[in-house]
């Protein structure tokens, strides 16, 4: 040993003599219990642990912090690969487009039986309403005779590819909360959306892209905001990354004036070297997540850009979908959904706003407001269909259609007044949703309502249902699926939910 | 549902009941015997009175267990062990604390109080587990110990010809003694009913006949299982295995051709519908209507080293299940991926199920690459340079159902040479070089495929562009 070496090692002594002079013998006792029980919780813990130790393969978590978006197999094969799930916000009327009555035409301008508003609560009728016969023509549409009225006259050109849930019951008759209630399982804020729990458990195929994008058109984001497709519990990479089919995709995805690409780079990985530090220091999983999330939008300043220019789409693709370059549409939504599918992102999720058909002006009337609105999915979403099809896409991509909530049999009739427009309220008993691809039956109908459409008389199904269903066709079983959360493992499905094995191929 | 009678209502109160004397006379005898030692000789005092309490709560737990028994929900054999044994329990308990604290004074040896206490101990144990197998079922506390649980229970019947099975014993007993047994069979008879012998199911229940013969809908038993299983009349119950849709077919369908136990299934009516059910049981398989996509048989791992040299190259490489060595391979992410690269997916050809390569920039040299990859299923090759030269090494993959040459030169003659591949499903065309009048062709080569030669058009329709206004 050099005499300098010494020299370092005594100088090494004396600072931590010094160090340990502060010292206190209150300091010691203090530190030693908070020591002592915190070895005392552990075991604790432990002990917690060994009592589920038997199931572990199934709670064990799946979050990488290094690589939280790497692709990662479902807990069996898949038949879908992703997901499409375009949500009318607002609510479509079942009974205007897929659940035929003919015996609520015969009963139109009647009053409402008493033994139907017994006990129920609406959003907006008071006192006894009329009934309102369907507004449109219904026909049986292909060879599977689905239920399909005119205010969809491409989609009945597929009734074929489509899988019917006529029953479909929630129970939440408001926007917000039922929208929660679809896409997270709980009517309450702070759970993972199905987005989330789909991107945790397979990650993203393509390392540039996120694994769940979120796509909104109709000019105002759903009513339950932004929790709608939050992450939850879950790590926050999970969340839905919403993108703008008008302008730039992603707010502030291009470098300001004066940094090139360089730079910037240089700059992250400054960022990411403290939050390196910071994370050796606290070991808060959350700091991993933001230095991917850096890493991750540096890459997608690159992809993304690329991947949300429809631009480059020929001439008749867009013609088929009827976009609209520039603004913001379903359509264009819809032209973006197939190549982000493409491009390999598990769950694109589109919220397209207006379908709130009250019928107190002409705006949210059924006469007008919600044929246009028919009008504006109508084409976008059948070219969606035909498009991932002769692609070879859609055997591996679930699409789902549908709302938060039905709509009323009845004419609403806002403070017990009579409205001059046809409009039905919010109805949480009994709507349709239709799924197609990705593994479910084709040219399939399940459940069925009562001859007015209140209420299911058969195979009634719930979003708990729905959700479970998606998850079983991404691979994963949604009893088993998990995230350990404030002590308890959490599903995206609770403590309910089936497997709709009626429609699944 | 009939009221409950006061008596039937307070034996409910039984298995709460019973923790009092098992709690009380244990700590009593506990007591007992520690007062012995110097340190606790202080207890004596207490012993007297948590004797007396204990041989009360035994008396008012065999009263409400008696009111209980008549239920009749119970085995009658171990009903009746336990109900003679908890009544000895309260006989001794009370002989226990007259010896104990001299209320009657015997001329008996100091040690008797001991020995009736330890018989006690073993009196109120035995009890218990008795009640216990009540409640909880024969086996409930071994249960955990032998590997064979629950599911050993689950049997499948192998059926080498279904035509000539018996209906009952080979189709419906199987099924009832996998789900319903359980509560309806020799430990429990819930309901009063029994499902395990051709008597007890024509009995039925408290509530009435099981089955109607010859009528499906009219019958409890299958009124039960359609209900919404969120019911409480809904059976099997919550949380219990649920009958199959299979199951639940094949049950009505028996009933409805008269319930009879001896019957060969070829002696009963069959539409196709029961018919495709019944070859399922058959081959002991659940009914598909295509081969998976994975195969069935295990696999080793395939050479780390092979997966992370694709993986270095950009591809991803994954399982295509937790815990299954089959992988799926796509280049999404790969900047350059050329017939070089290809070669890469060599090593893992007795893995690889699942292949996209769609989009890169190979050549018709992949072709003998891709040919040797025989356990492939799926396959993309869509927008890439490939053409007919070659494709005829795509021969040897023999397990292959999807195929997408999507926007590529493929021409039909190219295409022919893959006639003879036994599961090809589906084969995506759009784009490629085979036109609209070699369908018919390719129609006879591939019979079973579904062709989709894509081009879907939509009519440009008045509402597409206009919007309905204001009257």
């Amino acid at each position: 040993m050099t005499q300098k070496e010494l020299q370092a090692q005594k100088l090494a002594q004396e600072a931590t003599y010094e160090q340990l002079r502060y010292v206190t013998r209150r300091h010691f006792l203090r530190d030693s219990v908070t020591g002592l029980g915190a070895m005392a919780f552990g075991s604790l813990l432990a002990g917690c642990d060994w009592m589920g130790s038997k199931d572990k393969g199934a709670t064990a978590t799946l979050f990488d912090s290094a690589n939280p978006m790497a692709g990662r197999p479902p807990m069996f094969p898949g038949k879908a690969k992703s997901v499409i799930y375009l949500h009318m916000a607002g609510a479509p009327s079942q009974l205007e487009l897929f659940d035929y009555k003919p015996d609520l035409q015969k009963l139109d301008g009647k009053d409402c039986p008493q033994s139907l508003l017994e006990g129920k609560r609406f959003a907006f009728i008071r006192g006894v309403p009329k009934m309102l016969g369907p507004y449109g023509n219904f026909a049986q549409r292909g060879e599977s005779g689905a239920w399909i009225s005119d205010h969809l006259p491409h989609l009945i050109t597929v009734a074929d590819e489509l899988s019917f849930l006529k029953a479909v019951q929630t129970d939440q008759f408001n926007h917000a909360p039922a929208q929660l209630l679809m896409h997270t399982g709980s009517a309450r804020l702070g759970r993972p959306s199905i987005g989330a729990w789909a991107s945790y458990g397979l990650g993203t195929e393509n390392s540039n892209l996120p694994g769940f994008v979120v796509l909104t058109s109709g000019g105002k984001n759903p009513d339950a905001g932004k929790s709608v497709w939050g992450s939850g519990f879950l790590p926050s990479v999970y969340q839905g990354v919403q993108c703008r089919s008008e302008g730039d995709p992603v707010l502030f995805i291009n470098n300001p004036e004066g940094i090139d690409r360089d730079l910037r780079r240089a700059s992250i990985d400054a960022i990411n070297e403290v939050n390196k530090k910071a994370y050796e220091e606290f070991k808060d999983p959350e700091i991993l997540s933001r230095i991917s999330q850096y890493e991750m939008a540096y890459k997608m300043q690159m992809s993304v850009p690329e991947a949300m220019d429809i631009s480059d789409e020929p001439a008749y693709i867009h013609e088929m979908y009827g976009t609209r370059p520039g603004k913001e549409s379903f359509a264009n939504n819809c032209l973006l959904a197939r190549k982000l599918v493409e491009k390999g992102v598990r769950y694109v999720q589109l919220f397209d706003w207006g379908w709130d058909s009250h019928g107190t002006y002409a705006g949210d009337s059924i006469e007008i407001a919600f044929v246009n609105k028919c009008r504006s999915v109508d084409r976008a979403s059948t070219a969606l269909l035909l498009d991932l099809k002769q692609r070879g896409l859609l055997d591996e991509t679930l699409v789902v259609w549908g709302g938060e909530f039905g709509r009323t049999p009845m004419q609403e009739n806002r403070e017990g007044k009579q409205q001059s427009f046809k409009g039905r309220d919010h109805h949480a008993e009994a709507f349709t949703i239709w799924m197609a691809g990705g593994g479910i039956k084709k040219g399939t109908s399940f459940g069925e309502t009562d001859p007015i459409g209140y209420s299911p008389v058969s195979g009634k199904v719930t979003p708990f249902d729905i959700q479970a269903t998606i998850l079983n066709q991404l691979g994963f079983d949604h009893e088993k699926f998990t995230y350990q959360f404030q002590g308890r493992p959490f599903r995206l499905t609770d403590v309910h939910g089936r497997v709709i094995n009626e429609i699944v191929a | 549902m009939a009221l409950l009678s006061v008596t039937e209502f307070l034996g409910r109160f039984h298995p709460v009941l019973v923790h009092l004397p098992i709690g009380i006379l244990l700590l009593g005898v506990l007591m007992h015997w520690l007062s012995r030692r110097e340190q606790f000789r202080q207890l004596h005092p207490a012993i007297g009175i948590t004797l007396l309490m204990g041989a009360l709560s035994a008396v008012f737990s065999c009263i409400s267990g008696l009111f209980l028994a008549g239920s009749g929900e119970y085995d009658i054999d171990v009903l009746d062990r336990h109900k003679w044994l908890g009544i000895a329990v309260a006989v001794i308990s009370i002989v226990y604390y007259l010896l104990y604290t001299g209320k009657v004074s015997l001329k008996t040896p100091a040690i008797v109080p001991y020995i009736i206490s330890l018989l006690l101990f073993l009196l109120i144990t035995i009890t218990g587990h008795l009640g216990g197998t009540l409640t909880h079922g024969e086996g409930y506390l071994s249960q955990g110990f032998s590997a064979s649980g629950d599911d050993s229970k689950d049997v499948k019947k192998i059926i080498p010809d279904v035509q000539a099975a018996v209906a009952y014993n080979d189709i419906i007993q199987p099924m009832l003694q996998n789900k319903c047994y359980s509560c309806h069979g020799t430990s429990k008879q819930k309901g009063k009913l029994r499902l395990d012998t051709k008597e007890f199911i024509l009995k039925g229940g408290e509530e009435g006949k099981t089955l109607v013969a010859g009528k499906g809908d009219e019958s409890e038993i299958y009124k039960r299982v359609i209900l919404d299983p969120l019911e409480k009349k809904h059976m099997p119950p919550k949380g219990k295995p649920q009958l199959t849709e299979a199951e639940i077919t094949l049950l009505h369908w028996w009933i409805n051709a008269g319930a009879s136990f001896d019957q060969q299934v070829k002696a009963l009516p069959q539409d196709s519908k029961i018919k495709l059910l019944l070859e399922a049981l058959q081959s002991n398989h659940i009914a598909v209507p295509s081969k998976p996509d994975v195969p069935e048989e295990p696999v080793a791992a395939a050479p780390q080293e092979a997966v992370n040299k694709l993986k270095a190259v950009g591809a991803t490489v994954i399982p295509v299940a937790t815990g299954s060595n089959y992988l799926s391979v796509n280049f999404i992410s790969s900047p350059v991926v050329t017939d070089k690269e290809i070669k890469l997916l060599e090593p893992l050809a007795a893995q690889l199920v699942w292949l996209k390569a769609g989009g890169t920039s190979i050549s018709d040299s992949a072709f003998a690459v891709i040919g040797k990859l025989t356990k492939l299923t799926r396959l993309g090759l869509e927008h890439t340079a490939i053409t007919d030269k070659g494709l005829s090494s795509l021969q040897s993959l023999s397990k292959l159902q999807y195929l997408n040459i999507v926007g590529t030169s493929i021409t039909i003659s190219g295409l022919v040479s893959l006639k003879g591949l036994p599961d090809l499903h589906s084969i995506y065309l759009y784009q490629s070089k085979v036109l609209p009048a070699d369908l018919q062709a390719l129609r006879a080569a591939f019979p079973k495929a579904m062709l989709d030669t894509g081009g879907y058009t939509l009519p440009v329709l008045e509402g597409d562009t206009s919007e309905v206004k204001k009257k």
